[in-house]
């Protein structure tokens, strides 16, 4: 099944994109101009895939793991939406997910 | 139409046509990989891969897919021979040739091999591209016998994989310590202790001198024998005694090389015509200063980022402190920034729990380095700080309950 998210980039652009379930979230918006940078490769030592939910998606995402949510606690712009997109992969319940990148911090 | 040649399919390739994808690069480009895959996310072949953690998807590092807008060849098993400057082309094993405009060398590192009586038997094994980590990994049985060769990284996190599978481990190291050559004594001391807890058997001062299979004609690899004469019994070895800088066909080329393809800060070796990147590349470090060659994948991806504007007439990403992560049990190391010139170290952790730990490298009150073991705060903040070369507060800084980013020293009213 594929899976369809609608994405605004750091910059206020609005696109949606479509990937086959079970696709990692980071490596989709990893080539998208404006999109993550995904240093890492989804090791989750990074921090530059962060994205923010759209609140009405978050109770669809499975729970952050501890690794995620200590490099999340390390970042600035961090809030209740914030997820790492390498640590979330598409999933049937996910169709429509809306979400908006965050800039790389440094 | 411009045609860019790219020699070499890891991680500077990758990132280089995720980075032209994004900006829009207009030229006809080939990829020629000595591989026989897409480029592979290396760092999992050492841990979540050989731990059965890491699916297909994770593993490759690029999908053509998601590529639409480039004018894009691979080839994959493509090995390059020769650069011929004069006529501007790259001469391909198969016999075949091919013209560029442009010409990237990311040939990376060659992995360093033991030279040693028995070096050939089977069982001995590295780990650098899809098939060595299958092979190994095929290998990697409960219960074996596994001898890891030096007591860097990739030795040491095959170490840790290896454990975690419940495989008997010994790991010899040439020197008197561990990662002698990338981190200080102190997280190598730290890391020794976190392998030793887990059972995995270290031996310093080990020299390999032979590795015998006793059933003649069995081949397989079934003891080492250390310089000292002693004998240790094992089903399996695994090298990892680091990498030389490929850069066989730039100096062939009449490319000026040394400890790698010579290149200034924008990635253009002394040809203006052919950039080098990655482990490959000994490059003009605006931040630091100097040359400096470095193994991660995230100077890789900055250097391909750089030769991404180049071509795409963008300006190019300001140089940054190095960095580098690796995983051992589940604990994550996060390295950023370079020790030299440090005249003080401070260790850092919370008072009242055992998690984690950092080293602060510095050099009066500013920060040089942080080395974080599970504080990837103290990692993410300590980047801002080098960056910014922030006057700290050292009493502050040794209180691993303070957020490093409020540690700056307040300057007088
Ligand atoms: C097991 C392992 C674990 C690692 N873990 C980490 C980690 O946790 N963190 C980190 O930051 N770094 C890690 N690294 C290092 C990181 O992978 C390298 O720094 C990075 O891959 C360098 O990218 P590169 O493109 O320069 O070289 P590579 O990725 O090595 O790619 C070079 C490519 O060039 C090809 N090639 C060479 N010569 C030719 C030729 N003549 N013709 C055609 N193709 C050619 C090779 O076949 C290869 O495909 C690890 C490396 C390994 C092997
Ligand atoms: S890609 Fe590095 S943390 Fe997600």
């Amino acid at each position: 099944m594929s899976i369809r998210i609608q994405v605004t980039s750091a910059s206020g652009q609005q696109q949606q994109l479509q990937a086959p379930e079970g696709t990692v979230l980071m490596e989709l918006l990893r080539d998208q101009s404006d999109g993550v940078e995904g240093v890492c490769g989804g090791c989750a030592a990074c921090g530059t895939c962060h994205v923010h939910i759209d609140p009405a998606w978050l109770a669809a995402l499975p729970a952050c793991q501890p690794e995620e949510s200590d490099l999340l606690a390390a970042l600035d712009v961090v809030n209740g939406q914030s997820r790492l997109s390498c640590q979330l992969r598409l999933e049937a319940a996910m169709d429509g997910l809306a979400l908006t990148v965050v800039p790389a911090e440094c | 139409m411009e045609r860019l040649v790219i020699v070499g399919g890891g991680h500077v390739a990758a990132a280089l046509l995720s980075q032209l994808q994004k900006q829009g690069y207009g030229g006809q480009i080939t990829l020629l990989s000595a591989e026989g895959t897409l480029p592979v996310n290396r760092p999992l072949l050492s841990k979540d891969y050989l731990l059965g953690k890491a699916d297909d998807s994770q593993l490759t590092l690029l999908d053509p897919q998601r590529l639409p807008d480039l004018q894009l060849d691979i080839r994959l098993d493509s090995g390059v021979c020769a650069i011929d400057r004069q006529q501007r082309r790259v001469l391909l094993q198969d016999g075949s040739s091919l013209g560029w405009d442009r010409l990237v060398l990311a040939t990376g590192a060659r992995l360093r091999q033991l030279q040693i009586p028995g070096s050939q038997l089977e069982g001995v094994c590295y780990l650098k591209t899809r098939a060595d980590a299958e092979r190994l990994r095929a290998r990697l049985r409960p219960g074996q016998r596994l001898t890891v060769i030096g007591g860097g990284f990739i030795g040491l996190e095959i170490a840790a994989s290896g454990r975690q599978l419940g495989l008997d481990v010994t790991l010899l190291e040439a020197g008197g310590r561990l990662l002698q050559r990338v981190a200080d004594a102190a997280v190598a001391e730290y890391l020794a202790g976190l392998h030793q807890q887990q059972g995995v058997e270290i031996r310093y001062h080990s020299k390999v001198a032979e590795l015998q299979a006793s059933q003649v004609p069995g081949h397989q690899v079934n003891q080492v024998l250390l310089e000292d004469g002693s004998v240790i019994p094992t089903d399996l070895v695994v090298v990892g005694i680091g990498v030389e800088p490929d850069s066989a066909l730039a100096q062939a080329a009449g490319l000026d090389c040394d400890n790698g393809v010579r290149v200034d800060a924008l990635c253009q070796t002394s040809d203006p015509a052919i950039f080098a990147a990655g482990d490959c590349a000994n490059r003009f470090n605006r931040f630091y200063q100097r040359q400096l060659r470095l193994e991660s994948v995230e100077s890789a991806q900055h250097q391909a980022a750089i030769i991404a504007a180049r071509l795409c007439q963008q300006p190019e990403p300001a140089d940054a402190p190095a960095w580098f992560w690796s995983t051992q049990y589940g604990h994550k190391l996060q390295m950023v920034g370079l020790p030299d010139g440090c005249d003080q170290v401070l260790s850092r952790q919370q008072a009242d729990s055992a998690r984690g730990v950092s080293w602060l490298y510095l050099a009066g009150n500013r920060l040089l380095a942080c080395h974080s073991l599970g504080r990837p705060a103290d990692f993410l903040q300590a980047k801002k700080l080098i960056v910014n070369a922030t006057e700290l507060d050292l009493e502050r800084l040794s209180d691993g309950d303070i957020p490093l980013n409020q540690c700056l020293q307040l300057q007088p009213a």
